[in-house]
């Protein structure tokens, strides 16, 4: 395997772990508030949140390329708080990847969290809980297995994705390129010996992440047994 | 504790008002059919539903009115319910300590309440590994521990068997008089309402139609409608005479009422009663169930019938399946059911001398002076 091949691997690994991070500090509060509260509004919320499910991620990516860009009102704005064009950036690529996983996130948390017994919450109440205990000694133990699930989705569609990356993130080595992207590469200029290897890798992952999801984590998330 | 209760409900198609003005009292009772609104009184005490109108103001502080509603975190009330909720992830020492660390009682104190709820053997197991009863158990320490400004119990003690509920009840009076937590309690059996509440609401149709000391809610005519034929029965106030420390058991007298028929002192009858030593002198309240107390024409002899009293028929209203005779014992309206078969071969009717045995007596919890 080339360098060039090790570093898309590894810059594909750092997008989605810090994709993932980012989302789950995002992710499990606007998942609470939408269990929680039914407004209209929350609808709303959801479609947006769900948008990047049904949405050619180009279409993501081409709006996204607009509001980035040093160009617009809100890309000015992002390049005095980030102090670069967000563009054909790995910051650039991060956003849009917390964006287009988000629903991978959302989703499985909040079925979780709608699916919580609403006496455990009651008693919460009436046992005047702090916060810390709530979220860390109730809450994630009880959706612990929906965590799981919204990690492996989160973590696994970062590294799949490609539309986006196209659009905004462009190819340059060690910022942008990863490996989806490297894949197109390798196929672009016929190395097809190339392709393959990263190609099966990135097939084998996603299988076995996927495995994990609907066999084990997924499964517990249905059938919760504390005995 | 003073509570001062004045809440509509109004919900699509059922509509609750709860008013009632209770002071002094230290555990009230709630009696009421299923469905009658018991349960819904309670949430609106936690501040569980907010969809109640009106006051709630328990001792000088207000937890709702027009423009206030005291979240129930603030509100500091434990309460236990019918399906005794546990953190199921947790152990059950790990769902105790979430009340323990932050729990005015004293450590000792703590141990003390665990040891005696006879739970401290379960403390590393999973609340799925202990039967219902253990688990409803467990709720109530968690709960006493709290030590609230209000225990609510909502059939605290439905998943206990017979024995092992009037041991925790006798460790929940303990618990209740010695740190003075004032409780609010709904059972459908009346037995644990007479012995633990010295005051009680007698909810119907969603309304208290009822907040009186205990031995009259006991007593009163609008009970029957809420009440099985098994439970319903009469309340006479009795004196403690003497105790006899050999047979263990408490010589009483009924305190006469005087019969307008009757006219001068009568002298009360006896009544045998397994009640403690220590109560000897005192006036007190005995339970006698309907359905526990034969009737005869002459006092029946050779029998294991403790007590006889003797009375005469008042009434005798027909029901469906039974007959409810009033007798009238030293003034006082004695309930009993009989059979209609029973009430035909005995030939009862009005005015007619009977002799009423019973076996079962049982103490009321004495009301407290205020």
């Amino acid at each position: 395997m080339s360098s060039d091949d090790l570093s898309a691997i590894f810059l594909t690994l750092k997008l989605a772990s810090a994709t993932t991070i980012l989302l789950l500090i995002i992710g499990p509060l606007i998942a609470w508030k939408l269990a929680m509260n039914r407004g209209k509004l929350s609808y709303l919320v959801e479609a947006v949140v769900a948008l990047p499910l049904v949405l050619p991620p180009t279409v993501l990516g081409f709006y996204l390329l607009l509001l980035f860009s040093p160009n617009s009102g809100p890309g000015k704005f992002m390049m005095a708080i980030f102090g670069e064009p967000l563009v054909f950036s790995f910051k650039g690529l991060l956003i849009a990847s917390v964006i287009y996983s988000l629903p991978f996130v959302v989703q499985p948390l909040q079925a979780a969290f709608r699916s919580l017994d609403q006496r455990l919450l009651e008693n919460m109440d009436l046992l005047n809980l702090s916060v810390f205990d709530r979220i860390f000694t109730i809450i994630i133990p009880l959706t612990l297995p929906s965590f799981m699930v919204a990690i492996l989705l989160a973590f696994a569609h970062t590294v799949g994705e490609f539309g986006v990356v196209l659009m905004i993130g462009g190819n340059i080595p060690d910022e942008t390129r990863v490996l989806s992207i490297a894949l197109f590469d390798h196929v672009e200029s016929m190395n097809y010996e190339a392709a393959h290897e990263l190609a099966f890798g990135l097939l084998a992952f996603s299988l076995i992440t996927l495995f994990l999801v609907y066999g084990y984590f997924g499964k517990k998330s249905h059938q919760l047994r504390w005995t | 504790m003073l509570l001062k209760i004045d809440i509509s409900v109004s919900r699509s198609n059922w509509q609750a008002r709860y008013t009632c003005e209770i002071s002094g009292a230290r555990v009230v009772g709630v009696i009421g059919r299923s469905g009658s609104g018991k349960s819904t009184l309670l949430r609106q005490l936690a501040g569980l539903d907010v969809d109640g109108q009106g006051d709630v103001q328990i001792n000088s502080t207000l937890w709702q009115s027009q423009t206030i509603h005291v979240p129930t975190a603030h509100r500091n009330v434990a309460m236990v319910q019918q399906d005794y909720l546990l953190f199921p992830h947790l152990s059950v020492q790990q769902n105790l300590a979430l009340v323990q660390k932050q729990s005015a009682l004293p450590i000792a104190d703590q141990n003390q309440i665990i040891d005696n709820m006879g739970i401290a053997s379960w403390l590393s197991l999973k609340p799925g590994q202990l039967s219902g009863g253990q688990q409803q158990r467990v709720a109530l320490v968690s709960a006493m521990l709290q030590k609230p400004r209000l225990l609510l119990l909502d059939e605290p003690l439905s998943a206990l068997d017979f024995k092992t509920r009037s041991q925790v009840l006798q460790q929940l009076k303990n618990y209740l008089d010695q740190y003075q937590v004032p409780a609010i309690y709904v059972s459908h059996h009346l037995d644990e309402i007479s012995s633990i509440a010295d005051h009680c609401l007698l909810i119907q149709n969603a309304e208290i139609v009822l907040s009186a000391p205990t031995h009259e809610v006991l007593d009163h005519p609008k009970l029957e409608q809420s009440v099985s034929a098994e439970q319903f029965g009469s309340v006479l106030p009795i004196q403690a005479i003497k105790f006899d420390h050999g047979d263990h058991i408490m010589q009483c007298q009924i305190i006469p009422l005087a019969d307008p028929e009757t006219s001068g002192t009568i002298e009360g009858q006896t009544i045998w009663a397994p009640i403690d030593a220590i109560l000897e002198n005192s006036q007190l309240h005995m339970q006698l169930p309907a359905k526990n107390i034969v009737l005869a024409h002459k006092p029946i002899e050779g029998s294991s019938f403790q007590n006889c009293l003797s009375g005469k028929i008042v009434r005798l209203v027909q029901e469906f399946d039974h007959v409810l005779v009033i007798v009238r014992v030293d003034g006082h309206d004695l309930k009993v059911i009989v059979s209609k078969r029973a009430q035909r071969q005995l030939e009862l009717s009005e005015q007619q001398l009977v002799y009423c045995h019973t076996k079962s007596v049982s103490l009321l919890t004495p009301a407290i002076a205020h």
